[in-house]
């Protein structure tokens, strides 16, 4: 045997010992305790995790855009729980500025709805709407696909996971649901705290603004995920230049006005700024929007009107307090979830 | 009764095979729809068609003898511009039925399904990416009858939510293998032109037009 053969053979020798090895890695997803089903069809899309990986790629390559020059993470940053904190709306490709505050992303196997009206129903189709809106990444689906099978390295992987050499939306949707639905933040304080953790222990402060969330937060921020698939008011007036009227424009329901999706406090240490429009930039000033609320309004959710939230400034430091350990900092590091490129 | 020669030709065709595939054949004034040919509406204005896409889903056949329904509930897109998608269930003995009934369009559970593969890929042109959902029916074109520069109208009707729901459920005797859509009755009777020329989401007046599809099947 010659050099140049030995070397080959140890080569594909190699090859077969690496593929077989990822082939074996687990799809990050899993099941936490406690936690009720995932809403998710896994079914039409079972864990796998090169698709994981492929998704994990194609989330942070701006490869999606017209212009190259925008991808999912540039309003979805892992060290903000996935929310987007330069502007207080989303921006796209151009300097384009969208309506809306791009929501935190996080436990999306357990959601129903998605974006703020609700107007996704599914987590596999969620990725089309920022792709193709003109105000985001103003990508056709048409070119989108010539682009990735003109990619080498795309078309390669698609061959390897889906074993197409057609890429269509659905494969390019359903790696990016790979990726997202690998997302799991239930490893903050309150979560070891629930568990009975060895040395977590909420501390007095803490303790004081549990019970004052248990009171007037979360019969719409439902434990475990913080979050409700309902669309409430919560007295925000709307904003004259942006005229968003929310679950309204999907619904054609004038019932619906100025109702929007009840986002995850999970990291909202972290998710700033904050509500539909990212108008307020700070927590402290978000939970003092509720203090200072006209619980009259006939048009807030009657969540609020049975249950106003009248809180002293230092039971808006309890809150705040207990809102803080709600941070995953586990989930907001994870290595797994960090950019990468596919091979 | 007046009955025009293309679509004795079609019938015709189907004498000899009873086993042909179902076939949806738009007409205006009897005569198979052609994309981009000028036709005269209301005997005074031109109109032309550039698109007409449709979804058709869960199909029962009723059979001749016994009544029984044979369900298929599949969903079936329709392009005017690609032949490949004019006809199918080739392997269903459609001379054992009276009559079809279908779905033009789609239920909510199709809408909501999450599929987007093969008749879902939002390729096919009739997804609403803003509103998770599919057109039923989209039809564009041109016509002097609408008061604007472009004369241009676009009816993309959908929508699966109370109170603009758009899906409709259509029947037809089964004399042939064909079903005929009559565009002309369409634009005559449930479109005006004048008035409408532009619907892009869910709404009354889709709502409405979709109510007067049923009577333009046969």
């Amino acid at each position: 045997m010659n050099s140049s053969s030995f070397l080959f053979i140890c080569f594909l020798g190699f090859s077969i010992l690496a593929f077989t090895l990822k082939k074996g890695i687990p799809h990050p997803f899993y099941q936490p305790k406690e936690w009720p089903k995932p809403t998710y069809n896994f079914k039409g899309n079972p864990l796998d995790y090169e698709k994981f990986e492929l998704g994990r790629a194609l989330f942070y390559d701006p490869i999606l855009s017209l212009d190259s020059s925008i991808s999912c993470a540039s309003c979805h940053l892992q060290f903000t729980a996935f929310a987007h904190v330069d502007h207080k709306t989303s921006h796209g490709i151009e300097g384009r500025i969208g309506k809306r505050n791009a929501p935190g992303l996080a436990n999306l196997a357990w959601r129903k709805l998605f974006h703020w009206d609700g107007g996704v129903l599914n987590l596999n189709a969620q990725a089309i709407n920022p792709i193709t809106h003109v105000d985001e990444m103003d990508m056709a689906l048409d070119s989108l696909m010539y682009r990735l099978d003109r990619s080498p390295i795309y078309s390669a992987a698609f061959k390897r996971t889906f074993g197409t050499d057609d890429i269509r939306p659905f494969h390019l949707v359903k790696a990016l649901a790979q990726f997202t639905l690998a997302l799991i933040s239930e490893n903050s304080k309150y979560d070891q705290v629930q568990r009975g953790e060895d040395g977590s222990e909420f501390t007095d402060q803490e303790k004081k603004g549990l019970i004052l969330f248990n009171n007037f937060c979360s019969s719409c921020h439902k434990p475990p995920f913080f979050a409700s698939d309902d669309y409430k008011s919560n007295g925000l007036p709307i904003d004259p230049e942006l005229l968003d009227f929310g679950r309204m424009t999907i619904t054609g329901n004038k019932r619906d006005s100025l109702l929007f999706m009840v986002p995850t406090l999970r990291n909202i240490e972290y998710s700033f700024p904050y509500m539909h429009d990212g108008r307020i930039s700070k927590l402290k000033d978000v939970i003092k929007h509720y203090t200072l609320l006209d619980y009259s309004n006939p048009l807030l959710s009657k969540e609020l009107r049975k249950n106003p939230v009248r809180l002293s400034e230092n039971e808006q430091k309890d809150l705040l307090s207990f809102l803080k350990t709600l941070t995953d900092k586990t989930f907001l590091f994870d290595e797994r979830f960090k950019y990468a490129i596919i091979k | 009764m007046k009955v025009s020669f293309y679509l004795f030709f079609l019938s015709f065709g189907y004498s000899l095979n009873c086993y042909g595939q179902l076939s949806i054949i738009p007409t205006w004034n009897i005569k198979p729809l052609e994309l981009q040919h000028v036709y005269l509406i209301h005997n005074k204005d031109s109109i032309s068609f550039s698109t007409l896409k449709i979804y058709f889903s869960d199909f029962r056949f009723k059979d001749k003898i016994s009544g029984r329904i044979t369900s298929i509930d599949t969903l079936i897109f329709y392009d005017l511009s690609d032949s490949s998608t004019h006809s199918f269930f080739n392997d269903l003995n459609l001379s054992n039925y009276e009559s079809v009934a279908f779905t033009l369009g789609l239920d909510s559970s199709k809408n909501v399904s999450g599929e987007l593969e093969n008749a879902y890929d939002p390729l096919l042109g009739m997804y609403w990416a803003w509103n998770t959902g599919y057109i039923n029916l989209k039809i564009m074109g041109e016509s002097s009858a609408v008061p604007t520069n472009s004369h241009e109208f676009e009816f993309h009707l959908g929508g699966y939510r109370f109170p603009f729901a758009t899906a409709q459920t259509i029947q037809v005797d089964l004399n042939d293998q064909y079903i005929y859509f009559d565009v002309e009755k369409l634009f005559s009777e449930s479109i005006n032109l004048t008035k409408n020329h532009h619907i892009m989401l869910p709404c009354k007046d889709a709502f409405l037009i979709s109510q007067g599809l049923s009577a333009c099947f046969k």
